[in-house]
């Protein structure tokens, strides 16, 4: 294998990356937003919930498998606990911005916090 | 070949320099959009603030030690707040603050001939919205209001004499935490905000945002229009909030300081759109009281925009506001 | 004793070892902060990456089904179709990249190229297995990410070359 370490088109394919990146990041960011929590299972949403109108903790035990639990609070929803061995859903943390997504792949669970078109009420 | 070296220098001393400007935005959107939010209980109302810019968790604490710092001289539950330690001294020397204050609301009071009165403390306790309502006697309501009145009250420099009644912030407190909150972000370094104390609505810096008219028959969450603005603030004063039942008859909090009474008119709510919270939030209820036509009028005498909304489902918008406004549920006319 | 089928089997299995072991090391390093939990340097790259390269296609892509079967075993269903899809895609992608690219990409090139297609194909693996798309969100971030480790698995890759040569040569006399 006699591959060079470094040449020109390293620098093209580095850039072209960046740009797109940036450019994604852009819309992204562009995008607005209400605190709301979205429970999907296997691509069906399971439970919306409003994080704002949250007063007290509360839990969502869903029926998958392995098993997930769900904690929601004031401004927050992040998973408690799950029955599989990475625990990588429970290590995302609280979400509670706008974007913020935790996975449970073996639960096929993802909870996300996502917009929507009004972004605050007035009453 | 000495040519083709040069334009290879150029060639990567521009790629680098943009590669080094990309990885920089990054760390920029990382450092100065950051968002910070937070929803907390204060004042007797939610408080919810979400901040974008380099500054966002400090405002977010400030703003949470403000309205703390607020609620202890608004309140009249305290005997030891600002307001309770006026009203049992029928005035005195006011901070600059509370007298800027005063003197906003001495004004909204006048122009709208007594529509919006801030004395009418004692009036509200008879009724007791929130805690123990009941109707009270025509006469015992008779007797308290002719007692009170925004033209008993002066205020000379900072010295403020109330000449009877009983200060009540209530209807304006949300508006003020406004004012504060905003003066709070325009000391830091923050890019955009959206407050909402208790549904009243501060919009913070250029991006615009859509705020939401609760629908005044569903529930609190569900939006019938919507409105879209930029740093400006917005207050709703609506019959459905604090009401109760007696008698099959229903009562609302919203009190026509001319009967005592809770104001019967066409009009279900009504939205304001001023830059300053204490005002939107003293026009709200003042527009209230006054009906579409006299509140209208009042509140292009403040250079301020208005939707009005009528039992019936109608919508009527001011000049300024119907271009921002969108009606997103289909039984209410905008007319 | 030219390339015999055994001597190649057993150069693959040692080359698999050594992709496992850097896996494991790997799992080691604690969550990075930003970046969605889960996203790792993938340094076993380094050894697949040689294979592409000087073995050819067959063994690249036996080690890299070898590792997707370990981590089926040993991390359950889920992290098996993840390190499939993601490895699969890159594996293709440096095979296809080493042979008619290689005059115009270099290593970090090459590298940082496959690590996104990792990324690519373990983003689109959990798309469809959780039926929705919202993880697309961490994408501009995680290419970033495999910009920084395509180009360290790149330049690791040359540091060890002449080691991983020398290994094959043993097999390869």
């Amino acid at each position: 294998m006699k591959t060079k370490l470094f040449r020109k088109g390293d620098i093209a394919v580095i850039l072209v990356i960046l740009v797109a990146a940036a450019a994604f990041r852009l819309y992204q960011t562009k995008q607005s937003d209400k605190l709301e929590a979205v429970i999907t299972v296997d691509g069906k949403t399971v439970e919306t919930i409003d994080l704002s109108a949250v007063e007290s903790k509360r839990v969502i035990e869903l029926d998958t498998a392995p098993k997930v639990v769900i904690a929601v609070e004031k401004g927050a929803i992040y998973f408690e606990e799950a029955e599989c061995d990475d625990k990588l859903c429970i290590n995302c943390g609280k979400l509670s911005r706008k974007g913020d997504t935790a996975v449970c792949l073996p639960a096929k669970t993802v909870v996300t916090v996502s917009g929507s078109d009004v972004d605050v009420m007035t009453y | 070949m000495g040519g083709d070296g040069v334009l290879k220098k150029i060639g990567a001393i521009f790629a680098a320099v943009a590669a080094v400007a990309i990885v920089a935005f990054f760390v920029w959107d990382g450092v100065f959009n950051k968002t910070a939010s937070k929803e907390f209980f204060a004042m007797d109302t939610v408080i919810s603030v979400k901040i974008t810019g380099k500054d966002a968790d400090k405002c977010v604490a400030e703003i949470e030690k403000c309205v703390a710092e607020l609620d202890s001289i608004l309140t009249r539950h305290k005997t030891t707040s600002e307001i309770s330690i006026i009203n049992k001294n029928s005035g005195g020397n006011l901070s600059d603050k509370t007298a800027e204050y005063f003197r906003l609301l001495l004004d909204v009071s006048k122009k709208s001939g007594g529509a919006f009165d801030f004395t009418l403390g004692a009036v509200s306790d008879l009724w007791g919205f929130g805690k123990n309502p009941v109707v009270p006697e025509v006469a015992e309501i008779q007797k308290l209001l002719s007692e009170c009145g925004y033209n008993k009250v002066t205020l000379s420099g900072n010295e403020l004499t109330v000449g009877g009644g009983i200060i009540d912030f209530g209807a304006v407190g949300k508006g003020i935490a406004l004012d504060e909150i905003r003066s709070i972000l325009e000391n830091a370094k923050v890019k955009e905000a959206v407050i909402s104390v208790g549904g009243s609505v501060l919009l913070y810096g250029e991006k615009e945002a859509s705020v939401g008219i609760r629908d005044p028959y569903g529930n609190a969450g569900r939006s019938i229009a919507t409105l879209s603005l930029a740093d400006t603030c917005i207050s709703t004063s609506g019959s459905y909030e604090r009401c109760f039942e007696e008698n099959g008859k229903t009562y609302h909090h919203i009190i026509d300081p001319k009967t005592g009474f809770p104001v019967e008119n066409e009009l279900i709510s009504v939205t304001v759109i001023s830059q300053n919270g204490a005002i939107s939030d003293a026009l709200s209820t003042a527009c209230f009281v006054l009906g579409v036509e006299k509140g209208a009028a009042l509140a292009k005498e403040f250079g301020c925009e208005a939707v009005f909304i009528t039992k019936d489902k109608r919508v009527y918008a001011t000049d300024g506001a119907a271009p921002k406004l969108e009606i997103t549920d289909t039984s209410y006319t905008l007319i | 004793m030219k390339k015999s089928i055994a001597f190649k089997t057993a150069l693959g299995a040692i080359l698999c070892a050594q992709a496992l072991a850097l896996g494991f090391l790997e799992s080691l390093i604690p969550p990075i902060p930003f970046l969605p939990p889960g996203a790792k340097p993938g340094f076993s790259n380094i050894v697949t990456m040689f294979a592409a390269g000087s073995l050819g296609l067959p063994q690249a892509l036996a080690i890299t089904l070898i590792k997707g079967g370990f981590a089926f075993v040993t991390r359950g269903f889920t992290a098996g179709i993840m390190s499939l899809s993601g490895g699969i895609l890159s594996t293709l992608a440096m095979w296809l990249l080493l042979k008619f690219a290689d005059n115009k990409l270099g290593l970090i090139g090459i590298s940082v190229i496959c690590a996104l297609c990792h990324n690519a194909g373990q983003l689109g693996a959990a798309a469809v297995i959780t039926g929705s798309g919202v993880i697309i969100y961490y994408a501009p971030v995680l290419a970033v990410f495999g910009i920084a480790t395509g180009a360290v698995t790149g330049i690791i890759l040359k540091a060890v070359m002449p080691v991983l040569e020398k290994q094959k040569q043993y097999f390869y006399r």
